[in-house]
């Protein structure tokens, strides 16, 4: 007897349809499966298996074979559990075969025959062509949110099985949640005191989209900084929102309560990261890096210095194109990674180095800390700031600081003001839209080209330095840029001497 | 040899070049004759006038390698790379020559820049460790401007660490050229070493002067390095070291200054600092210590300034803040970054502006020169 059921895995963020085919015959008993599944894939045999029996169903004394098509598709994980439960069910003639052609599934099953989620339920959910599916209940938003329309759950296989034979009441459909309120748990900017450039220099990232270097002894707020700029953020749109869930689910992040990610994400991956961590990949299965992760929100590495330098450089092109192309011998992907980056790091190895005298460090520490940060990579912070700690005075008796309303209700102005020049944010004018974009005043012009000759800008430089200049004039609510918002860019751009090593 | 060798430099350029030469085996070889004449008898197989016995390490398969070599060698070729350097072979016939009195004077000297900077004029040598703190650096960077501020030339190796950070200092005391400062290598002059140090090199090159004994082409190796410690002693009437180990390369020129009479003095460091415990030495020796700037210009004579009333070198406001087209904010900002060095943040307190309208006045002030922005921090000039 023969069955199949629809179903699909999950590779980077895209999922893709595999058609479970179960054949049962007469035969010594016995279990065979093929389609290039991975060890945690095959070891369904025996879930699938106890799962049958505690339904009180029939595990069939047969030669059951079971192929996994597209069979050049490795697959992997549980997700192909209750596909594979269903397909024998069908095929040993416990429930009716055609009753599953309208259906597809996907799930993980207990040895008490209970349905559990998968990682990736959005990939997977629109990724199977059949008009119905049936998930496990606590995936239900989750699938919905990849699929609007013929989601349904089931909490058991029996429940399931019932449903399908007429035995018991039929599948509840899931509908898209509703929109929820976000929980919103980063802090609020009226908690940084006494550092005004700071503040404002956080504004300004969050405003254009600029990528952000904190240089500061430890103690001096970087952390706490980084965290407060995703809450100046705006709402992710409805595209960007769609793309950083799927990530996210293919990724195993968990969801907030509402399913969809709606607020912008923050991402702090530890320093010891590696390669594949940070941009994606794998041999097993090719899952989303941390930067995916980030997509839409806050990529923050804490310790820069610490981060390896190889996977430091891989965040180059991802940083340039706004996605990542993981390529492996077998397959490739390509995965979202538009995300603002915010680092942090001390001065030196000791921590106290800059300005303030009491580095502990010598000459060649200093020298192997800094050289890990290669000057391409710098050259992506388009604000770079050395963070001192606040004094102590502003940091009890201070007046109270603007909160993080009223300064989003400025960063929001601003990147609206970006979308109606048609990009997501004015870091991200392209070069060659420049001169329309960010039209220069003559005076503005002149600072620009003494730059350019005292050897303080380079070509890249430029650019940059004009879309920051663009968010400051629309901060400001201008319409060309003047000489005050370029020579207030080129000075958020001045890089300190203890990053680079230089003698001064 | 291909050439006649028409000039006394020349040939000690020549002579300079031989595999393994050092200044006294170049003596041994000149002999007391003139130079193309030591030249002439080597690439014939013979030692020039009175040779005397031969310096350690000189064995005749040794002298027969020079003999072979120097017949190989182009002086016209030589010549063309020196002009193509820019590089001026200075002899004891020179003007301007600064070894004439010195016990262990260099047979050659190489020199790229402001030969003028070798006319006798108060010079002091900043020396110490590669190996420095953060604190010894910005010391020496002090003192180097404090010195070229006071009128002195401030000497030394151009190696990482004190010595740079010294360059770096003179350098920045004054736009006008020549800056006060002469950095003596033990390299060649077309061989940056440290790399690190590449900018600053080309600097000193066109402000400054670079000194080496050693001819174009020479790579570091590690005996040049204290062989040229004793030309920065020669050179100095007094000699400072910033940060020393307690062994180190900065000890060996305050030896070679001691054995020449100069003054040896040192930068008193933290007993705790590894890097202060050579200097430190130095100073429990009976070294005189040095706490500012006017510490050594005094040893040196230039202190206290005829003017009466005259600032401290290296602790005056950067600009007078009074009058031209200055405008109140910038007037402001000038004022609190005179003591040296200021957070963007406290800036914005003290002047109770908004920060971008600080940021543009700290822009333009730097475009004019006034001030330096390294990160956030006003830097004074």
């Amino acid at each position: 007897m023969f069955a199949t059921v629809a179903s699909a895995v999950v590779e980077g963020v895209d999922g893709h349809p595999v058609s479970v085919e179960v054949h049962v015959s007469p035969g010594l008993p016995g279990y065979t499966m093929v389609g290039l599944p991975d060890a945690s894939c095959r070891e369904s045999r025996d879930r699938v298996r106890a799962a049958i029996l505690s339904s009180g169903l029939v595990w069939p004394q047969k030669r059951v074979t079971i192929n996994l098509a597209p069979s050049g598709l490795r697959k992997h994980g549980a997700s192909l559990d209750l596909p594979i439960a269903l397909g024998i069910l069908a095929a040993s003639e416990q429930i009716e075969a055609e009753r599953l052609e309208s259906f597809g599934a996907v799930g993980e099953l207990g040895l008490d025959g209970s349905l559990r989620p998968v990682n990736g339920l959005v990939c997977l959910a629109g990724a199977i062509e059949r008009p119905r599916i049936v998930v496990p209940e606590p995936g239900g938003a989750e699938a919905a949110i990849g699929r609007p329309e013929g989601v349904e759950v089931a909490a058991t296989l029996r429940q399931l099985v019932d449903a399908l034979r007429g035995d018991g009441p039929p599948l509840s459909p899931v509908r898209p949640p509703e929109r929820c309120e976000p929980d919103d748990r980063c802090g609020d900017l009226a908690d940084v005191r006494g550092q005004p450039l700071a503040r404002w220099a956080v504004e300004v990232a969050a405003a254009g989209g600029h990528h952000l270097l904190l240089v500061g002894p430890p103690g001096s707020g970087k952390t706490m900084l980084a965290s407060r700029l995703v809450g100046l953020l705006p709402d992710l749109t409805r595209a960007d929102a769609l793309a950083a869930t799927r990530v996210h689910s293919a990724a195993g992040v968990t969801l907030p309560a509402c399913g969809l990610v709606r607020r912008p994400p923050l991402r702090a991956p530890h320093h010891a990261a590696s390669l594949v961590a940070l941009v994606g990949g794998g041999t097993a299965n090719l899952r989303p890096g941390e930067i995916s992760c980030a997509h839409g929100g806050v990529l923050f590495l804490d310790e820069l210095g610490e981060f390896s330098p190889v996977a430091l450089d891989a965040l180059r092109q991802p940083l340039e194109e706004g996605v990542v192309r993981v390529t492996r011998a077998a397959r490739a992907a390509t995965l979202p990674a538009r995300f603002l980056l915010v680092a942090a790091m001390n001065p030196c190895p000791c921590g106290e180095g800059g300005t303030s005298g009491r580095c502990r460090c010598t000459e060649p520490a200093r020298a192997r800390y800094t050289r890990r940060l290669s000057g391409p990579l710098l050259d992506r912070f388009d604000i770079r700031l050395e963070v001192a700690p606040p004094a102590p005075h502003m940091l009890l008796d201070g007046p109270a600081e603007e909160p993080s309303a009223v300064v989003a209700s400025r960063v929001h102005r601003v990147r609206a003001l970006a979308a109606e020049r048609g990009v997501a944010a004015n870091a991200l004018i392209p070069p060659g839209r420049l001169d329309e974009l960010a039209p220069l005043r003559p005076e503005a012009r002149a600072v620009l080209r003494a730059a350019l000759v005292a050897g303080q800008l380079t070509g890249r430089g430029l650019a940059r330095v004009r879309t920051v200049a663009r968010t400051l004039a629309d901060l400001r609510g201008l319409d060309d840029l003047d000489e005050a918002s370029v020579s207030a860019a080129l000075s958020l751009r001045a890089v300190p001497a203890s990053v680079l090593g230089v003698p001064r | 040899m291909t050439g006649p060798v028409a000039t006394d430099a020349l040939a000690r350029s020549l002579l300079a070049s031989l595999h393994g030469m050092g200044p006294a085996r170049l003596a041994w070889l000149l002999g007391g004759a003139p130079a193309p004449e030591a030249f002439d008898a080597l690439c014939r197989g013979r030692i020039a006038g009175d040779p005397g016995p031969a310096p350690p390490g000189v064995t005749p398969a040794l002298v027969e390698r020079w003999t072979s070599d120097a017949r190989k060698l182009s002086p016209p070729a030589a010549a063309d790379a020196l002009d193509r350097h820019g590089v001026t072979a200075l002899t004891p016939a020179s003007p301007g020559w600064p070894f004439a009195d010195d016990p262990d004077p260099p047979a050659v000297l190489f020199a790229r820049g402001h030969l003028e900077l070798l006319a006798p004029a108060p010079r002091a040598a900043l020396v110490g460790t590669r190996r420095c703190s953060a604190v010894g650096r910005q010391v020496a960077y002090q003192l180097g401007r404090g010195l070229a501020e006071g009128g002195a030339v401030v000497v030394s190796g151009l190696a990482s660490g004190i010595d740079g950070a010294a360059h770096a200092g003179a350098l920045a005391a004054t736009a006008a050229d020549p800056a006060p400062t002469v950095a003596v290598v033990g390299t060649g002059l077309d061989q940056v070493y440290p790399a690190v140090n590449r900018g600053l090199w080309a600097e000193m090159g066109e402000r400054g002067l670079l000194l080496s004994e050693s001819p174009l082409g020479t790579r570091p190796e590690p005996w040049r390095f204290p062989a040229r410690n004793r030309l920065i002693a020669g050179l100095c009437a007094v000699t400072v070291v910033v940060e020393s180990h307690s062994r180190g390369g900065a000890l060996l020129t305050a030896n070679e200054a001691a054995d020449r009479g100069t003054t040896v003095m040192a930068v008193p460091g933290a007993i705790t600092s590894s890097a202060s415990a050579g200097s430190n030495q130095l100073l429990a020796d009976g070294c005189p210590p040095v706490c500012s700037a006017a510490d050594i210009l005094h040893q040196l004579g230039l202190w206290p300034p005829s003017g009466i009333g005259a600032p401290e070198p290296g602790a005056e406001p950067c600009v007078a803040t009074e009058g031209g087209d200055i405008g109140p904010l910038a007037r402001l900002i000038l004022q609190e970054a005179s003591a040296g060095s200021i957070h963007v943040d406290r800036l914005v307190t003290v002047t109770g502006r908004a920060v971008p309208e600080v940021m543009a006045e700290l822009q333009r002030l730097q475009a004019q020169g006034l001030i330096r922005l390294d990160g956030s921090t006003v830097l004074c000039g």
